[in-house]
């Protein structure tokens, strides 16, 4: 792609620009970003307001994407399901990396018994299929939004120790690292300061990656009915209602699921453009 | 087929999103063959936990139990007119205490074996001891007469106790005889996956969550037409859409869970019917009574007000009526009360007990696939939000529900509930919903107890002039009314869609949501 290029356009655009990926996929953060933060500005206020003369409208000037059974404006909806669904990863990505991070960083530099044991926990998440256990999670401390929230964060975490713990484990025995031993650093302060700032690269291109992945288990959670609960304008919860009247008012469970299909890819393309500029191996 | 060797380098999630899209249209293209043309095919989403009748009175199991056992009295189609069955002729003995029946001759069983008194002895002892305790509740013993005479008699008099005999399902002696063992004297473990009744159609097959098949007993006394189906085999499809696809294609018969906004895109089909039935049934929000603030009666009488019961018959299309009182308008004897939605009147009365405002939180539970629960809720919680109460929707599995009534801090102040009549008699709703002996489990989840009511519906119960006991019912709903004990949301209708080649399908009140084989004829190309 780049070979054509000569070197004096390479290096007018700045590096993150030559990645494609990168561009499209921080075009869509920034449209779901724009859609959480104003987005309620955009459409009716209250968008769990019932309107039951206006039930089944198909998708026309006045309602965009259609109405509900119970005549509420889906494309309210759905815009409000940006918010819901952002708030999610914004409270359980920040635990999952922190509990991941944490556990991780303390096996990987300490060793030993400590990381063994911390180790074989995290197999033991790992062995189990995540969403499984997500779902036996949720349904333990209620259905609703709260409790999706606490089984994401509760089977995300281990990803996270598994990463740190690799990276720091590499990073331990570098010299630099020997070097700020040899001067007489305390561990937490070798750890805070100069080791975990050099796993940030690949902790962002996951976290990436993850919000999609987060977005759609919550999505499938409320799906299931573990989720967010009625009337929350969640995209999982509003595809399940829609789903039985699939047929012949195919509206409803459509414009949310291609909310969810657009913003899984979209981070997924983030992720990917991300680690395209990020990677030293992959520098453009 | 060729792979294009991709390079892997780059994994974009493209390639897996184009994957999904072809299977997903696959899936979709892929056509089933039509079923069988001497095949009756059914589709309910809710399957059977045991074919045994007597377990249970559920509606997923007497629905498949229906095609292979019969009662010694039926149903006349489409009502509740009790006509003969295995039973010829009844007597009503000692005011309602005592029944006598005589009985049909040249019945067999399933297993060969002739159909005698001793059958009904059997099977309502086997009631009695495994069954389901509203239905035998006044049975006290079944003696046998001569071969086809048997007089049952019951603790006290019941007048309702005819309209129970046609769910006392008839099993034969021979066949729980065979397979009981020490452990299991009623041979439970056998008929849990088998049937031996008298029904026209014998069980052959049951493949767990897809399909229960059943076969004609050629010998069955009724005979067959040659209409009559060869086989009727229950299909489980949890779905809706998919029943609804499988229908307009020819794969099912008849599909049972479809809605009535089904109802427009389905008569663009030609050899589709549909047809829609008043039923005898009740939905309800039942009350935690004995818990703060619903124990206060100014609350629960405001949630009755607040509740838009119009609002919920627009969306039901017209399909559901109102409920007017504790007991549906199509049940004789019922009394129909004002239930005006009153969203000032509610107010004032929630303010009146200090909770207007307050950032109460209440909790409903409904049922998953109960779309009219579900709709109900919807509607309340909107006009108590105005109230500054918040009404939270939860939804679950019925038997989850009946698990957090077994305990009175985990029972919700609101919970979803369809009254189906085990009889098509006032019975049915007051005593199975508001005597005080009633666990909370088997239909009382408020904790429902007055004295008064319960010497009513007792009195009624030992009332054979039917005007006489109309009046003490009607006494009873007034008391339970006055009490505010529950919000009436509706009396649902039932809907049923089938290809136009099945015939003779009649909705009988007393067995909601089933079919009667019996009647079915197929004109199947």
């Amino acid at each position: 792609m780049v070979r054509g290029t000569t070197v004096a356009t390479r290096r007018r655009w700045p590096r993150w620009l030559r990645s494609p990926d990168f561009v499209v996929g921080s075009v869509f953060l920034m449209i779901f970003l724009g859609l959480a933060v104003f987005g309620p500005m955009l459409v009716p206020a209250d968008t769990n307001q019932l309107n039951v003369m206006q039930r089944f409208k198909a998708p026309s000037a006045e309602h965009w994407f259609g109405t509900d059974a119970v005549g509420r404006d889906i494309l309210g909806r759905v815009v409000a399901g940006t918010r819901i669904s952002l708030l999610v990863v914004c409270i359980v990505l920040p635990i999952a990396v922190g509990i991941g991070t944490l556990l991780g960083a303390i096996g990987g530099y300490f060793g030993g018994t400590l990381d063994s044991f911390i180790m074989r926990v995290t197999d033991v998440f790992l062995a189990f299929p995540g969403f499984i256990l997500a779902m036996a999670v949720n349904a333990v401390v209620g259905p609703g939004l709260t409790g999706a929230m606490i089984a994401i964060a509760f089977v995300w975490w281990p990803g996270y120790a598994r990463l740190i713990r690799g990276e720091v484990l590499m990073l331990k025995g570098t010299t630099f690292v020997e070097g700020a031993r040899a001067l007489g650093g305390k561990d937490a302060r070798i750890l805070w300061r100069h080791i975990l700032p050099q796993t940030i690269t690949p902790v962002v291109v996951k976290m990436t990656l993850d919000v999609g992945y987060i977005i759609l288990t919550t999505a499938t959670l409320s799906f299931l009915g573990l989720g967010a609960q009625p009337p929350t304008p969640e995209w999982g919860a509003m595809v399940n209602e829609g789903r039985a009247f699939i047929i012949d008012y195919w509206w409803w469970s459509t414009f949310p699921g291609l909310a969810i299909t657009i913003c899984v890819i979209g981070f997924n393309i983030l992720g990917d453009g991300l680690r395209e500029v990020l990677d030293p191996h992959k520098r453009l | 087929m060729t792979h294009q060797s991709q390079p892997r380098s780059r994994k974009t999630p493209w390639g897996r999103l184009a994957a999904l899209v072809v299977i997903a249209i696959a899936t979709t293209a892929w056509a089933g063959a039509q079923s069988l043309s001497d095949t009756l095919v059914w589709a309910h989403s809710s399957p059977p936990r045991t074919l045994d009748p007597h377990i249970t009175d559920t509606a997923s199991v007497i629905r498949p139990a229906r095609a292979a056992y019969e009662g010694l009295l039926g149903y006349a189609p489409g009502s509740t007119e009790l006509i003969p069955l295995l039973a010829e002729s009844w007597e009503v003995l000692d005011g309602g205490a005592a029944y006598v029946f005589h009985l049909r001759q040249g019945v067999l069983f399933h297993d060969g074996t002739p159909f005698t008194a001793e059958a009904v002895k059997v099977s309502l002892e086997r009631y009695d001891a495994i069954g389901t305790a509203v239905l035998i509740q006044p049975f006290e013993s079944a003696e046998v007469i001569d071969d086809y005479t048997v007089k049952v008699s019951l603790d006290k008099p019941n007048s309702a106790f005819l309209y129970m005999v046609p769910k006392l399902w008839i099993v034969s002696p021979a066949g729980v005889a065979e397979h009981a063992t020490s452990d299991d004297p009623w041979a439970r473990q056998w008929f849990l996956d088998h049937a031996d009744g008298t029904g026209p159609y014998q069980f052959s097959e049951w493949v767990i969550d897809q399909s229960v098949s059943f076969e004609r007993f050629p010998d069955y006394w009724g005979g067959f037409d040659e209409r009559a189906p060869q086989k009727v085999v229950h299909r489980i499809i949890r779905e809706p859409a998919t029943q609804r696809l499988m229908l307009e294609r020819g794969e099912i018969d008849i599909a049972m869970n479809l809605s009535i906004d089904d109802v427009p895109g389905l008569s663009r089909n030609p050899d589709i019917a549909v047809e829609t039935h008043e039923t005898p049934v009740g939905l309800y929000f039942r009350l935690a009574l004995t818990k703060p603030p619903l124990n206060d009666i100014r609350v629960r009488q405001a949630l009755q007000l607040a509740f838009d019961q119009q609002s919920l018959m627009v969306l039901r299309e017209g399909l559901s009526s109102p409920l007017t009182g504790p007991v549906p308008a199509s049940i004789p004897g019922s009394v129909a009360y004002d239930r005006p939605y009153d969203p000032e009147r509610a107010r004032q009365l929630l303010a009146d007990a200090g909770v207007l405002n307050s950032g109460l939180v209440l909790t409903y539970r409904y049922s998953s696939g109960f779309e009219e629960q579900r709709r109900a809720g919807e509607l309340l919680q909107q006009t108590l939000a105005g109230f500054g109460i918040t009404l939270n929707l939860v939804e679950g599995t019925y038997g989850s529900m009946v698990e957090s009534w077994g305990n009175e801090s985990t029972t919700p102040e609101l919970s979803g509930f369809f009254q189906y009549p085990s009889y098509p008699d006032v019975d049915s709703f007051l005593f199975s919903m508001y005597y005080s002996s009633v666990t909370p489990a088997a239909g009382n989840p408020g904790r429902y107890s007055n004295p008064e009511v319960d010497k009513l519906i007792s009195l009624a119960q030992a009332t054979t002039d039917p005007a006489l006991r109309d009046a003490i019912y009607a006494q009873a709903q007034d008391e339970i009314v006055e009490d505010a004990v529950d919000v009436y949301v509706s009396n649902p209708g039932y809907l049923i869609a089938m290809r136009k080649w099945v015939e003779g399908y009649t909705y009988d009140p007393a067995f909601h949501d089933t079919i009667n084989f019996r009647q079915i004829r197929l004109n199947k190309p």
